[in-house]
């Protein structure tokens, strides 16, 4: 059985992870401290994907059909989205995020040994679950914290302070997050084609779904054609965070929630 | 900060140069009316096309919009695309054009859309909920609503005159912004107009039988063009849950993860001073001579022999707890001042094995969910079976869909994917006020 040397690999994993988020915390000039952060990263992410690998090859299938081997992927690619805006944007903190989060998951899993072989309901055993719902987590976290970056410019306008570079860090965090949650809003699209027949039945968590995303993407209008209205920009980016709870959390408490699929719940 | 001015020329001028302007309007000094329309004129028209939207519903009796079908709605598409290619090469010099193709308008638009998107989000889409004004200003059905068809014209005009603006002046660097105002453009627009080409229907198909008919809304039957024989339905279950609840009022007694247990052999579950333990489960048994036996008939349902042990007495007791189904009854155990009950156990998978045919060829495919299967330009989905005899079933229900537009909409869910891609990679493009 594979899974009993699950408690190993998860201890490797967070272990090198770990080790990468420590040296990453150096300056960017200790060039060589960067260097094994990056190692320990990529060590850290091949132990669990020889997991995955030889799990694969065990069960004879791509093992995504259970709640546990789903979590597996969130594993395997969440930390590798986040080294790639890293990479890509310098976006430090959401590297350690995705790591973090990674890592949750993995201990989730060990503590919860009863969901490795409980199959998925019907509708969510899909090649499009892991994408979707990854993208998802990663767009949510940006624009978190573009709405904590709102709170920030919001006080800062209110000492009289310059938010110039407030608002600059803002337009970058939500592009981003814009950008992931585009993607994660089409990934979902596509699968309700395959699941339930339709790529958009204005299901509620649909309908939350599209409140948020043209919530932000007036934030974008407004900064791309109205510079000066900056503390307007900021105080309307620290709102839009409440229509996003809303959709995340929200949507199961509104008289429309008994008709949406999205509720797994009975 | 603009100025009022009443040359035209002068005005659109200083709009080009003004694009850091704050987010408030400036009132030409001709009257609210003359050009250049800003936030203020738009909100204005807005709230018209929301009145007139309302006021049409009510005289057409929450009727709605219906859009026709193949070939005329393709005509109309095409229409209203060359309408706006040939509004977007008049936009230099109309300015109700260049209004429409304005910022404020595309943030009043998507707003409006918001705005009603919002109400539906909050209560239900369905005709039997409200009372006679959510009725009449159609709160319950708000997709299919003339003030969202109203909200979807404005949009999509903003959004169509953009792009071709930006096309015809094509630069490298407007990629980004065609692929994302067009794709959307697209997305909608084929969402929207291709609604009355999509076809949702049932198929009904018992074990060993073979149909090439779906039904219509259960009322209509339509002859499909290849026949389908179900010669397997399967489904497979999860094993039910067992908890306990109150005797007298049938409330679940405990909470949190450990409030309910999965039904197997061996498996335990805690309440104050009691335990109660899985001896056996048999996921099929009917009840017989005072207790219950494996059996494959269809009043078969899951059924558990349990042993409680009193924790300070050490008292023990044995009994038996069902589910039950549409056909048995469900049995209890009696714990202290509690029963023990075994929920209906839910579906982990069902599959229909089925032949098709089609042009004289014949396929063996399995249903499933999440696994449609295409065939003469429908796709064939796993939707359901017969609820009351549930694993029993010898009944599948095949969801047959159809909708021609799916390739338009497609390229336009590509192009919007790419021109995300590219906003992944490049980032912001918004710089600094005193950067340009």
């Amino acid at each position: 059985m594979t899974w009993n040397i699950f408690p190993y690999i998860v201890g490797g994993t967070i272990g090198l992870w770990s080790a990468g988020v420590g040296l990453s915390l150096f300056s960017p000039k200790a060039k060589l401290a960067n260097l094994f952060s990056k190692l320990a990263y990529l060590a850290g992410s091949l132990v669990v994907i020889t997991f995955v690998v030889m799990l694969w090859q065990t069960l004879d299938r791509p093992p995504m059909r259970t709640l546990g081997e789903t979590r597996l992927w969130y594993a395997v690619f969440l930390p590798v989205v986040g080294f790639a805006v890293h990479y890509r944007w310098g976006i430090k903190w959401l590297n350690i995020y995705c790591v973090a989060l990674a890592s949750m998951f993995l201990c989730i899993n060990l503590m919860n040994p009863e969901t490795y072989d409980k199959a998925l309901m019907p509708a969510l055993q899909s090649i499009w679950f892991v994408p979707h719902v990854i993208v998802y987590m990663i767009s949510y976290a940006l624009l978190a914290a573009s709405s904590l970056v709102g709170f920030h410019g919001v006080f800062l306008s209110y000492k009289q302070r310059p938010i110039n570079g407030t608002l600059r860090l803002a337009d970058q965090i939500v592009t981003l997050g814009y950008g992931f949650l585009t993607t994660g809003l089409l990934f979902g699209a596509l699968w309700a084609k395959e699941a339930w027949g339709h790529y958009w039945t204005w299901d509620p968590k649909e309908t939350w779904a599209f409140l948020t995303w043209i919530a932000y993407l007036v934030f974008l209008h407004i900064r791309h054609h109205h510079k000066q209205s900056q503390k307007l920009a900021l105080q309307y980016l620290a709102f839009s965070f409440i229509v996003l709870l809303v959709c995340w959390f929200g949507v199961n408490y509104l008289p429309s929630a008994s008709y949406s699929v999205h509720t797994y719940t009975n | 900060m603009e100025t009022a001015t009443l040359n035209p020329r002068v005005t659109k001028k200083h709009n080009k140069h003004s694009q850091g302007a704050k987010l408030q309007t400036a009132q030409p000094a001709g009257g609210f009316w003359y050009f250049p329309w800003q936030y203020r004129q738009t909100v204005v028209i807005m709230v018209l096309l929301l009145l007139s939207g309302w006021l049409l519903g009510i005289v057409t009796e929450g009727s709605g919009l219906t859009i026709p079908p193949w070939p005329m709605n393709l005509y109309l598409l095409i229409g209203f695309a060359l309408t706006l290619a040939l509004m977007a090469l008049t936009a230099e010099n109309n300015r109700a054009v260049a209004w429409l193709a304005s910022i404020p308008v595309a943030i009043c638009s998507i707003a409006f859309m918001g705005l009603l998107s919002l109400i539906a989000g909050i209560l239900p889409q369905d005709p039997e909920f409200g009372g006679t004004w959510v009725r009449l200003l159609g709160f319950n059905y708000v997709f299919t609503s003339w003030p969202f068809a109203f909200s979807i014209l404005f949009l999509l005009s903003n959004l169509g005159i953009a792009a071709f603006r930006r096309l015809y002046t094509f630069k490298s660097q407007n990629l980004r912004f065609v692929l994302n105002h067009a794709g959307l453009w697209i997305v909608i627009a084929g969402g929207t107009i291709g609604a009355s080409d999509l076809q949702r229907l049932r198929i009904y198909v018992n074990e060993g039988e073979t149909t090439s008919h779906a039904m219509r809304q259960q009322r209509q039957a339509v002859s499909m063009p290849f026949d389908i024989t179900l010669q397997d339905f399967r489904m497979e279950l999860y094993p039910p849950k067992m908890t306990f609840v109150d005797r007298q009022t049938g409330s679940v007694l405990l909470e949190g993860p450990a409030a309910s247990v999965e039904t197997i052999k061996g498996a335990s579950l805690n309440m104050s001073g009691w335990q109660v333990q899985v001896l056996k489960f048999l996921p099929t048994a009917i009840f017989r001579n005072g207790g219950y036996e494996a059996s494959s008939e269809v009043e078969a349902a899951p059924a558990a022999q349990v042993q409680s042990i009193n924790t300070y007495t050490r008292e023990t007791k044995t009994g038996w707890i069902s589910s039950g189904s549409s056909f048995a009854r469900a049995r209890y155990f009696e714990v202290g001042h509690a029963v023990l009950v075994m929920t209906t156990p839910q579906p982990k998978k069902y599959q229909s094995e089925v032949i098709l045919r089609e042009a004289g060829r014949e396929r063996h495919e399995t249903l499933e969910v999440n696994k449609p299967i295409a065939i003469a330009g429908w796709k064939l989905y796993q939707l359901s079976y017969d609820e009351k005899l549930g694993q029993w079933s010898k009944l599948s229900i095949i969801e047959a869909i159809r909708d021609p537009w799916l390739p338009f909409v497609y390229l336009g869910i590509a192009m919007l994917m790419l021109g995300t891609l590219q906003i992944l990679w490049s980032g912001t493009r918004i710089r600094g006020v005193n950067e340009s």
